[in-house]
């Protein structure tokens, strides 16, 4: 099994640039707290340069950096942010093992779907680069070599070779093995070695002797022999991300300046899982309390980060929001498969976000109650045989969609060419004279008494036979009207008077 | 060349034209928007042309919402969407689909005043999404302004789509393209087309039965039971409001532009007591 090793330097440095921007270039240090003092964990390249290193105290930083800034180390926040790079990367792999704090394994199987291993490590940093982050990405048939190459090898790309990795680990120095035991390297140090090579050419026996079996794992690690296996991580299922603000935000650009950070992380999620977004939820926790609530629903999955920002500003400057914000959080309630379409000719791709954007703008000013798409319902009767629900536009399809791709309708029936175009809310009673015969003669429509012309029925319909006595039981007519069009009259047979149902308009 | 290899020739050359005729399979372009009925079409010189506001006008009950129907139902028919601003809340769906409209690419909207719906119009025009839009007006007790009127042709005329008005005789609009609907009792109905800016004047009768396509069968009343009167009432509708182009263009000039007070009528100063005397 092959595996890729991705290293972004300095990963939490990184992100922290990622967002706020006015930190590049400015010296700053990421501290924890360890055993009551205050420590740099991670510094700028600022800071680096004017002396700051690992392991100092905080004050000590200070003290060499004037004006230096602080911001706590979030080894969870960090290794979350990872996940979901991990996640987007699952373009290309099928499943990837964190490395924190600055690193993940991929399973570089699926290579040969890149062209080769070197296609499948370009692939790998650009889909990096895209989010963001500057990264160096080696392939390798072990995990602790993939890794150690890749953090301190010369080259940024590399692929070892099955066979290789003694080769590749050999000039590498001791710190290849940093992370493991750090007592044990200090001793082979003391010992003069400097180099992996130097560990690997001793005898095994030695090492055994001297150093126990951490010893042996150390040198058959130098020796390009690793035993870990690789532990995909398991993905959440919830896709939520969330950003602190640097400052409570009282204006809209910080905010949405987050909100893209934050909407960039979904995305590249969401394309990981090959899905796209339908419904989601921003919450805006606000400083010092309180919480502000938006949804955006989409009429067509989308993984447009653009177009859902925009969709977000229309909503946001309908808000009035009481406090500045000073969180920002995410959350993917409804996505779907997103499927990949081949534009036609003539099809124009902006045109789906413009009906996102008109869609969301009526339905800021007026509610979404206010949007519907109607469907017919074979009911009896006639008011009950629509109804309404979401509107949902079909896809477009290509001439190669197959037959599942075009929208299914339904074949109108037949008596429902005899409808008419308007039907009333409330039927209205009407007063009616009848002629000789019992024939309707005339009657009071629309203010005003009116003579038959002529009229065609009836059409009967009748209630259920356990319903009550007052369910529906109707005949209907389709009436022409002296200055009128036809109308549609019933009779209601329970009460024998006649109502106006609707206008063939 | 052989004749084996010529016919292989051939039939890969027939192969790419149909893949390529598979792969881009794009939408009709339209210019206009057809009604169906071919004495509407003849009237309009072809259809409802794109680009923009048509009014129908009419009472109730005189086919304007079918013949708008068709005219969703040719848009939605080429694989465009249609929206339908329903300030009245009357539409039958049912009708609708065997007008031939797809339901999943119709968007209604219900807006809670006119106003409401004719903003909800400008929005969807604006956005260009929407090939055919119907705002029916026809239980609105007030008339669209000169300048809600000019919003609404000028983005008609920059999105390149259609608007529809449903209104009635009472409060009409002020479209470049007027229909006016009326019933004639049995004959069936009477559609004229007027022109605000080239003017002129066309009309033709439409049976019902044209209209709907089912053929019901009528019973008549005895015609001596019938009173025998003019069944088509003219209602004197306002004409189209008409403005100098070089109003339109400049605006109020000279003294109209100036204080209102200039516009009163300059008092009669032979008559006694004007000036006091």
């Amino acid at each position: 099994m092959r595996f890729l090793y991705l290293h972004m330097p300095r990963f939490p440095v990184q992100r922290r640039v990622l967002e706020m921007p006015r930190l590049k270039g400015q010296p700053f240090v990421l501290v924890e707290e360890a055993r009551g003092q205050r420590r740099v964990v991670f510094a700028s390249s600022s800071a680096i340069r004017q002396g700051v290193t690992a392991a100092q105290t905080a004050t000590a930083a200070s003290a060499l950096v004037p004006g230096i800034q602080h911001f706590s180390f979030d080894v969870e926040s960090d290794a979350r942010i990872l996940a979901g790079l991990g996640e987007a990367l699952m373009v290309v792999a099928p499943a990837f093992q964190l490395s924190p704090p600055d690193g993940i394994w991929l399973d570089a199987s699926a290579a040969h779907l890149c062209g080769n291993e070197a296609g499948l490590i370009a692939q790998v940093l650009r889909l990096t680069q895209c989010q963001g982050y500057q990264a160096r990405a080696v392939i390798a048939s072990e995990l602790f070599t993939a890794r150690a190459v890749a953090r301190l090898g010369r080259e940024a790309q590399q692929i070892v070779r099955a066979g290789d990795a003694a080769s590749s680990l050999a000039l590498l120095p001791l710190r290849a093995l940093e992370l493991e035991q750090d007592d044990l390297v200090e001793r082979l140090t003391a010992l003069g070695l400097k180099t992996l090579g130097q560990v690997a050419s001793l005898p095994e026996d030695a090492i055994v002797s001297r150093f126990g079996n951490a010893g042996l794992r150390l040198y058959r690690r130098a020796r390009g022999q690793d035993e870990d296996l690789f532990v995909p991580t398991l993905v959440e299922s919830a896709l939520e991300e969330s950003l602190e603000l640097g400052f409570p935000a009282e204006t809209m650009e910080p905010v949405l300046f987050g909100l893209k950070t934050v909407l960039d992380r979904l995305r590249a999620r969401l394309c990981g899982r090959k899905q796209a977004l339908v419904r989601l939820r921003l919450q805006l926790r606000l400083e010092p309390s309180g919480e502000e609530t938006l949804t955006i629903k989409l009429a067509r999955p989308t993984v447009q980060v653009r177009l859902v920002l925009d969709l977000a500003r229309l909503q946001l400057e309908a808000l009035s929001i009481p406090n500045p914000i000073a969180r920002i959080i995410a959350t993917v309630e409804e996505s779907s498969p997103a499927v990949e379409q081949q534009l036609a000719l003539g099809d124009e791709p902006e045109g789906d976000a413009s009906l996102e954007i008109v869609l969301s703008r009526l339905a800021s000013s007026m509610g979404a109650q206010a949007l519907r798409s109607l469907e017919v319902l074979e009911f009896y009767r006639p008011e009950a045989a629509s109804a309404a629900k979401a509107f949902r536009p079909p896809r477009r399809t290509s001439g190669l969609g197959t037959e599942s791709d075009v929208p299914q309708r339904r074949a109108p029936q037949p008596h429902h060419r005899e409808r008419p175009a308007r039907l009333l809310p409330k039927a209205e009673a009407l007063v009616v004279r009848f002629g000789t015969g019992g024939v309707l003669a005339d009657a009071v429509v629309l203010g005003k008494r009116r003579s038959v012309l002529a009229m065609t029925g009836p059409e009967k319909i009748n209630g259920t036979w356990w319903g009550s006595r007052m369910s529906p039981s109707r005949e209907f007519f389709r009436v022409i009207f002296e200055g009128l069009g036809p109308v549609w009259l019933y009779r209601d047979l329970n009460d024998g008077r006649f109502y106006l149902a609707g206008l063939f308009d | 060349m052989s004749a084996a290899s010529t016919s292989r020739i051939e039939a890969v050359e027939r192969l790419r034209l149909r893949i390529r005729e598979l792969e881009a399979a794009p939408r009709p372009s339209l210019s206009v928007v057809r009604t169906g009925i071919a004495r509407i079409d003849e009237l309009l010189l072809g259809g409802l042309p794109l680009g923009t506001v048509v009014e129908f006008c009419g009472e109730a009950a005189s086919g304007r919402t079918s013949v708008a129907l068709r005219a969703l139902a040719e848009a939605t028919a080429n694989a465009r969407l249609g929206a339908y601003v329903d300030c009245s809340g009357e539409l039958y769906a049912p009708l609708a689909q065997s007008l031939g409209v797809a339901l999943d690419s119709l968007l209604m909207v219900y807006p809670e005043s006119p106003k409401q719906g004719l903003w909800a119009a400008l929005q969807l025009l604006r956005s260009g999404t929407f090939t055919c839009t119907i705002l029916d007006l026809t239980r609105a007790s007030v008339r669209p302004s000169m300048a809600e009127g000019k919003k609404l042709t000028d983005a008609a005329s920059r999105s390149g789509c259609l608007l529809v008005l449903l209104t009635t005789p009472e409060f009409p609009a002020d479209g470049g393209l007027r229909l006016r609907f009326s019933a004639l009792g049995l004959e069936g109905l009477s559609v004229e087309v007027l022109r605000s800016r080239r003017g002129g004047y066309r009309g033709a009768t439409i049976p019902w039965d044209t209209l709907y396509s089912c053929a019901p069968v009528w019973r008549h009343r005895h015609p001596e039971e019938v009173p025998v009167r003019e069944l088509r009432e003219l209602v004197n509708a306002p004409a189209f409001h008409r403005q100098r182009a070089s109003i339109a263009r400049n605006g109020l000039e000279g003294v109209h532009a100036q204080r209102p007070g200039r516009d009163l009528a300059m008092p009669n100063l032979s008559k006694p007591g004007v000036l006091g005397g």
